[in-house]
């Protein structure tokens, strides 16, 4: 893998980067009996990373016509336990990439039965997310209906405790408002129903639900799930935006490297930040369109009794969840980034080499997979740039 | 003087409602009515004191009007108040759920 985006990936926030390695290591050095998050010894020493696949979805899944994911897993084992960055191997995670690596590695041939068979549900669980935050995770393996040490997770429990709240308050006017008076339910049903939205064990009883929802009912748990997921996103963007806002700023400064540099290299940096700023701005519209459709959508459900809008956002939601996820994560990504990239050097120009790794960074974080959808209109596109 | 209907209605948290002392599940509430999950196996009162009051970590806010029965089904009732302060419907749109999503366009 080429080092740089090496580099990326393995300083990408929790939305991104899911380090089974530190957290087997830092468990197991509490309490030598814990279980692992995998049963296999190699999997166990791994980062797992979502990654932006510029060519896309899986092919397999392209083929059996599931929904392409914009994020792909990837797992890295690092050549060196004591210095994951120094280098590894990697693999696109597939179900049949997952049973090559395991014959590689072992040379035992996967049956789908046994401890191997638990790590492909555990691999596929982790797939099936858009990003490792504590919140979706859990979320994700209480689904899969699979245990989760804890340690992995590392949730914020004010955290996991406002969203659960916030989710219960949407729910209950959303099920009166679809199952209204005349489906018989009343105020102990609907807290049941109500529980059982957010409880994976209890989804038979979300049945009336989903079929008032149009939905089918083998994947309207999932997409019952991806809606109540975009909710964690929203949380988090409103933690995330004076940070955003700050990285805005900075960029809208126009900074440039400490040392002088040619008026074509001076030029070549604004046209970069130029596309930078089109790619946190065209981000962040895309992130609120999806959250602005998330509400709409609701209240002319929950307000206005016009159930149509809700059932289109949800036909559409497993997507909505994932293209949230990607935009979040690029987001969390690119302030951590530039965080440590910049902490040495408050108020101050950026070192030339510092100044040149962060571009690329912020460059690598935001376009990736989206130049299609960031080519700057003409009148975007910067004037040339007096030297520094 | 607005139709009932016309005033924004919002989805709130960190804001309890009692119905006569008994703490209800609020589905909604507007400057001038509110709808509550109706209370199981009793019918809904016409005249009751509705009881407003924020959660510690929100705004403060507490008050206590009068209410009266517009409408209820065997799940859901809605009571009609009159709003407290000139400012109600402002002050309650600070508890709504989806007030985080007003957030400004970047400022770039």
């Amino acid at each position: 893998m080429d080092p740089a985006l090496l580099q990326t990936l393995l300083t990408a926030g929790p939305s991104r980067r899911l380090d089974v390695l530190a957290s087997s290591q830092e468990l197991r050095s509490k309490d030598p009996a814990a279980p692992l998050m995998f049963n296999t010894p190699y999997l166990n020493r791994s980062v797992i990373l979502k990654f932006v696949d510029p060519k896309g979805s899986d092919q397999a899944d392209r083929r059996s016509g599931a929904m392409p994911k914009p994020i792909r897993t990837l797992i890295y084992l690092p050549y060196d336990v004591t210095d994951p960055p120094a280098g590894g191997e990697s693999l696109l995670y597939s179900r049949r990439a997952l049973r090559r690596l395991h014959f590689q590695k072992t040379n035992e041939e996967p049956d789908g039965q046994g401890s191997f068979a638990a790590d492909e549900a555990t691999m596929q669980a982790l797939d099936d997310v858009p990003a490792f935050n504590p919140f979706l995770l859990r979320d994700a393996f209480e689904r899969a209906g699979l245990p989760l040490h804890e340690a992995y997770l590392d949730l914020d429990q004010g955290t996991a405790k406002r969203i659960r709240r916030r989710l219960l308050l949407r729910i209950r006017p959303l099920i009166v408002a679809v199952l209204g008076s005349s489906s018989g339910l009343v105020g102990e049903a609907l807290e049941h129903m109500v529980d059982a939205f957010l409880d994976p064990a209890r989804k038979e009883e979300l049945r009336p639900l989903a079929a008032a929802l149009h939905l089918r009912s083998d994947d309207a748990v999932e997409v019952l799930g991806a809606w109540a997921g975009i909710a964690y996103f929203e949380e988090e963007l409103e933690r995330l935006t004076p940070q955003i806002a700050s990285l805005a700023q900075w960029l809208a400064t126009s900074p440039r490297p400490r040392e002088r540099v040619p008026p074509s290299a001076a030029k070549d940096f604004a046209s970069q930040i130029q596309r930078i700023r089109i790619g946190v701005r065209t981000a962040w519209q895309s992130l609120q369109a999806i959250l602005g459709q998330y509400q709409a959508s609701y209240r002319s459900l929950v307000v206005d009794s016009q159930p149509a809008p809700f059932v289109e956002f949800l036909r559409d939601c497993r997507q909505h969840y994932w293209s949230a996820g990607d935009l979040f994560g690029r987001f969390e990504q690119s302030i951590y980034g530039w965080r440590v990239l910049t902490q040495n050097y408050q108020d101050e120009s950026l070192p030339l080499i510092q100044y040149t790794d962060l571009l690329a960074f912020l460059l690598r974080t935001h376009l990736l997979g989206r130049e299609n959808v960031l080519e700057a209109p003409a009148a975007e596109r910067p004037a040339a740039a007096s030297p520094a | 003087m607005r139709e009932r209907r016309q005033y924004p209605r919002y989805v709130v948290e960190g804001l309890d409602v009692f119905v006569d002392g008994m703490s209800v599940h609020t589905l909604d509430v507007s400057a001038v009515a509110v709808r509550i999950v109706a209370p199981d196996r009793t019918p809904a009162r016409r005249s009751v004191r509705l009881r407003f009051e924020s959660h510690p970590d929100m705004p403060a806010l507490t008050a206590d009007v009068d209410g009266q029965l517009l409408r209820a089904t065997q799940l859901e009732a809605v009571y009609a108040y009159v709003a407290p302060a000139a400012d109600w419907g402002e002050r309650l749109a600070d508890y709504d759920t989806f007030r985080q999503l007003h957030i400004a366009e970047l400022e770039d």
